[in-house]
């Protein structure tokens, strides 16, 4: 009697937590879906981006509290510092075009960014911003310049004086174009090193970005080059398996690192300034390959089934079986938002509600799990569109 | 056994409403590889572990002792009739 009586109450158990769960499972992440009106917004600053800003600004307007920001992402990764004044400057710069009756505070900031930045790579040379490896090497390219370094400063001052000409720039801009063009010429796959023998897709299509603006800012052009970094690419450059670009490669153009998450939503993001088609083919197989959803929270792999990587300062933590890339998905957010996939958008917001703990005080948004560079990433991803927009109307059309 | 899943349910609550309250919350930036100050990986990791047994586990334990609950008030009435 007593064995039935364990029985009946173990059966009854298992009963309640399978109703349990198959009542809460399917329902927790309700609790962290977004409005999306209030992340991304047609026209004007949504209020998350706005609060999100809010936090960047009070960054920029505060050395004290920059420094100590700053200092905890260069003990890491001198990258993170770089990209975070990349991000921001983007994003302000959309900011802008979005607000105009507040671009004069977004382009002072920008300016700071941008003038800081120049200084400090003058001041101790691009390594400053790269990672310790790039001094146990030699370039290929004849002047050993970092298309990491160069590419993202070329873009910042280019979407600078796509919200408002500055003349101080426009050599500084024309320059480092030229220079860039210059030494990815001379790699077999028309791609500049970032680090030494080491191309990265995400910082060629950068340069090619910047470069298309440049074209539309100056009445330079270099569209021949364009095409025929597009046909290499496609043709020596493109994963098998995947049909995606992979993410790293040697100065030759042998492939390091198959298609990477970290590195694949920012490429198809640029490529839209550089092939719309292209773009759109490449984030379309980003998607097959890399996104996922479970129980309605969406994130996205770092590596696709086919290909074994590592976890790394990309990568961000993987969580294990499910392949949850931190780095991935949050790349994946300015991708889904470029390519204006509300769906994916928002099942990546509600993960990132979920497990970035975000914080809300003062009128400011920052996402704990997160840091400088996360965060500025995020906040492109719900400010962008109007500097691509600007870029397409004054080059009289899409490419 | 009704009692002892609203207490684990509870248990789970007040560890995680400790972990807040003691601003562990700041230190979940080790998720991204950023390290706050000394101790600072545990804080994180125990914060984003209670937390989301707090999302997750919590709500499951108080609707099993509810349904457990009504089960053994119908397997109660049954037995009387």
């Amino acid at each position: 009697m007593k064995k039935f009586l364990l029985l009946q109450k173990s059966i009854l158990a298992v009963v309640a937590f399978a109703v349990a769960a198959g009542i809460w499972l399917p329902s927790v992440h309700l609790l962290f879906k977004p409005n999306l009106d209030r992340y991304v917004s047609g026209e004007g600053i949504s209020p998350k981006a706005r609060a999100l800003a809010a936090r960047h600004l009070a960054l920029w307007s505060d050395p004290e509290l920059r420094a100590g920001e700053i200092a905890k992402m260069r003990q890491n990764n001198a990258e993170w510092d770089f990209m975070a004044r990349t991000f921001f400057v983007l994003a302000l710069g959309n900011m802008a075009l979005r607000e105009p009756e507040a671009r004069d505070q977004y382009l002072e900031i920008m300016d700071a960014i941008i003038d800081e930045t120049i200084r400090l790579e003058e001041a101790n040379g691009a390594h400053y911003f790269l990672m310790a490896y790039a001094k146990y090497g030699h370039f290929r390219s004849s002047d050993g310049r970092s298309l990491f370094v160069d590419s993202e400063i070329a873009l910042m001052l280019a979407v600078r004086r796509l919200v408002e000409e500055k003349e101080a720039y426009k050599p500084l801009l024309a320059e480092r174009v030229e220079a860039m063009v210059v030494y990815m010429q001379e790699s077999p796959v028309l791609s500049g090193e970032s680090y030494p023998d080491e191309a990265w897709m995400f910082c060629n299509t950068t340069a090619l970005v910047a470069i298309r603006i440049a074209d539309v800012l100056d009445g330079t052009d270099h569209s021949d080059f364009i095409d025929r970094w597009l046909e290499v690419a496609k043709r020596e450059l493109v994963d098998p398996e995947t049909g995606l670009l992979v993410s790293s490669f040697t100065f030759a153009g042998r492939p390091k690192d198959g298609p990477e998450g970290s590195s694949i939503w920012m490429v198809a993001h640029n490529l839209l300034l550089v092939d719309r088609a292209f773009a759109e083919d490449q984030y379309r197989r980003a998607k097959d390959a890399l996104s996922a959803s479970i129980l309605g929270f969406g994130y996205a792999r770092e590596w696709p089934a086919t290909w074994a990587g590592p976890m790394d300062v990309d990568s961000g933590p993987i969580v294990p079986v499910l392949e949850i890339s931190a780095g991935s998905s949050g790349m994946a957010l300015i991708a889904a938002s470029a390519f204006g996939d509300r769906t994916y958008l928002s099942s990546l917001l509600t993960s990132l509600n979920f497990g970035g703990f975000p914080i809300e005080k003062d009128g400011q948004l920052r996402y704990a799990a997160s840091n400088q560079v996360g965060d500025a990433v995020m906040l492109y991803a719900m400010v962008l569109g109007p500097a691509w927009a600007e870029v397409e109307r004054r080059g009289g059309g899409s490419w | 056994m009704v009692k002892g899943l609203l207490i684990c349910a509870a248990l789970i609550g007040l560890v995680f409403l400790a972990c807040h309250a003691a601003g562990f919350r700041e230190s979940t930036s080790v998720l991204s590889g950023t390290y706050t100050g000394a101790g600072s990986v545990m804080s994180g990791l125990l914060y984003a572990v209670t937390s989301m047994a707090f999302e997750i586990v919590t709500p499951i334990l108080v609707i099993a002792a509810g349904v457990l609950f009504v089960l053994k008030l119908a397997f109660t009435a049954l037995g009387r009739k």
